[in-house]
């Protein structure tokens, strides 16, 4: 035990014998592993900021459908669902794109019934909107920077409308730290937002709000019992989500993270083993000549694989260790400064909010298993080849 | 593990978030904060697909630039509800 102790330590003196080696091979992994942390620790935030968006969300969506697309219904339709049993509320909403400004810069609009809004809240600096169709916005982070908005400005006519197009005026801004979705909103009444769109009397979807135990029978009974009557002279189709339907389509660990993001990295980590095979071993006459010294004084193959085994794990240890800390900097005190506007879509380099992350243990072990076995992969060879050839091979 | 306990006592449930979501009745789910070319990658609830997957050619959700390099894949929702009486 304590020989196997003592040859262990020789791990450590070969990391120090070579800094400039050593250093290498921790860059080379946290260059490979830093963006997967990152991307990694932004999927979480956004996890836990979905999984709030469907937890304090309505019970059941319900949108119109036709030739399996969604469509707006008429906002009649929240009459006749109000009437099925055990529905508490049901509040119409529009949501949808639009372009502002000469910058072109794409925003959402959300319009909800002002007699639904609380008095008081924190989310918001400035005031809520006032009455139906006064024309009062709340704009998001984001917006408000691209375009210069602050609370008390005026925004031209950006839509057509049958009644008429008038200016409409910021009267509060939603806070940094609220919610990733808010930074390109455009908060509004229902009547304002149906008259940006000149589709009065519409809703993109109906928020229904069940009483305990009542969600499935009342989505059964939307989807039997309501009739919409479509221009067509047929009924229109009505599409109910749940919440848990909601729920089903989040990823629900790491191993479902799918698509481009883990193929980069896939190939990311091949690359990084022939990368770290060079800095490590094969290009380095002098680790070999090492080697063949320790074989000429009595040192067994097994044991200078046990020492490179040592040296491999305490260099993926310090490279994993390094990394995880530099992710936890750039996304915590720089905010996922200019990596935030690749992994999410509408950011700038500079995000004007708060980007959602959340470093989590599992990433954290994953990112030392993968750059131990890269490590490992890159220098076993070398090794092998050393400690199995003629100490005289080695040396020369 | 300093970072990972640090992060995780910082980034403690937010309550702005749950009076965000419960003002505007749930909004937003993806990684994408504009409804510029894909709704679904906005919010599932507002679209239940890509809306490149069938358009302009089949296949094309793997061509759609918010779901390239995804961090946080959505499941698509079932295109058609099928509830028998």
């Amino acid at each position: 035990m304590l020989k196997l102790l003592e040859i262990s330590k020789t791990g450590v003196v070969a990391i120090l014998l070579h800094p400039l080696r050593s250093i290498v091979t921790a860059a080379a992994l946290m260059a490979v592993l830093l963006p997967y942390l990152v991307g990694l620790g932004i999927s979480r935030g956004i996890q836990r900021q979905a999984e709030d968006s469907v937890r304090f969300g309505a019970d059941l969506y319900v949108t119109g459908s036709q030739l399996g697309r969604l469509i707006p219904l008429p906002v009649s339709a929240a009459d006749r669902i109000r009437a099925v049993e055990g529905v508490v509320k049901v509040v119409p909403r529009v949501v949808s794109g639009v372009v502002l400004g000469a910058e072109r810069v794409n925003a959402v609009i959300v319009g909800l019934p002002s007699d639904e809004l609380k008095s008081s809240v924190t989310c918001i600096e400035g005031r809520f909107f006032g009455a139906d169709s006064s024309h009062e916005i709340v704009v998001g982070t984001e917006l408000a920077r691209r375009l210069n908005l602050k609370v008390g400005d005026q925004v031209p006519p950006f839509y057509r409308s049958s009644e008429g197009e008038r200016i409409s005026m910021v009267v509060g801004l939603f806070k940094s730290d609220v919610s990733l979705w808010q930074s390109s909103l455009v908060f509004t009444s229902f009547k304002t937002a149906s008259n940006y769109f000149d589709q009065r009397g519409m809703a993109t979807d109906l928020l229904v709000y069940c009483r305990p135990g009542y969600q499935a029978r009342i989505q059964a009974a939307i989807v039997r019992t309501v009739s919409i009557p479509d221009p067509s002279g047929g009924n229109l189709r009505l599409k109910v989500v749940p919440r848990e339907e909601l729920e089903s389509i989040l990823p629900k660990g790491l191993l479902h993270r799918e698509g481009i993001f883990n193929l980069h990295f896939v190939l990311a980590f091949a690359v990084g083993i022939p990368i770290l095979l060079v800095t490590s071993g094969f290009g380095l006459s002098e680790r070999r000549r090492e080697i063949g010294i320790l074989k000429a004084i009595g040192w067994q193959t097994d044991e200078i694989l046990l020492r490179s085994l040592v040296e491999s794990l305490l260099l993926s240890l310090a490279g994993a260790s390094i990394s995880i800390l530099l992710a936890f900097i750039w996304l915590k005190l720089f905010n996922g400064y200019w990596i935030a506007s690749i992994f999410l879509t509408g950011v700038d380099a500079a995000p004007s909010f708060r980007v959602p992350s959340q470093m989590t243990p599992v990433p954290a072990l994953l990112a030392f298993l993968f750059s131990f076995v890269l490590v490992m992969s890159g220098t076993l060879y070398s090794t092998w080849r050393a400690a199995t050839a003629e100490p005289m091979e080695a040396m020369r | 593990m300093a970072a990972v306990s640090l992060d995780w006592v910082i980034g403690r449930p937010n309550p702005s978030s749950e009076e965000f979501q419960r003002l505007t009745g749930g909004l937003g789910m993806g990684p994408s904060l504009v409804f510029s070319r894909c709704k679904f990658n906005f919010d599932p609830r507002m679209n239940d697909a890509c809306e490149e997957a069938l358009w302009p050619i089949p296949g094309g959700i793997y061509f759609c630039p918010h779901h390239a390099c995804s961090v946080f894949d959505l499941l698509c929702t079932t295109a058609e509800q099928d509830l028998k009486p």
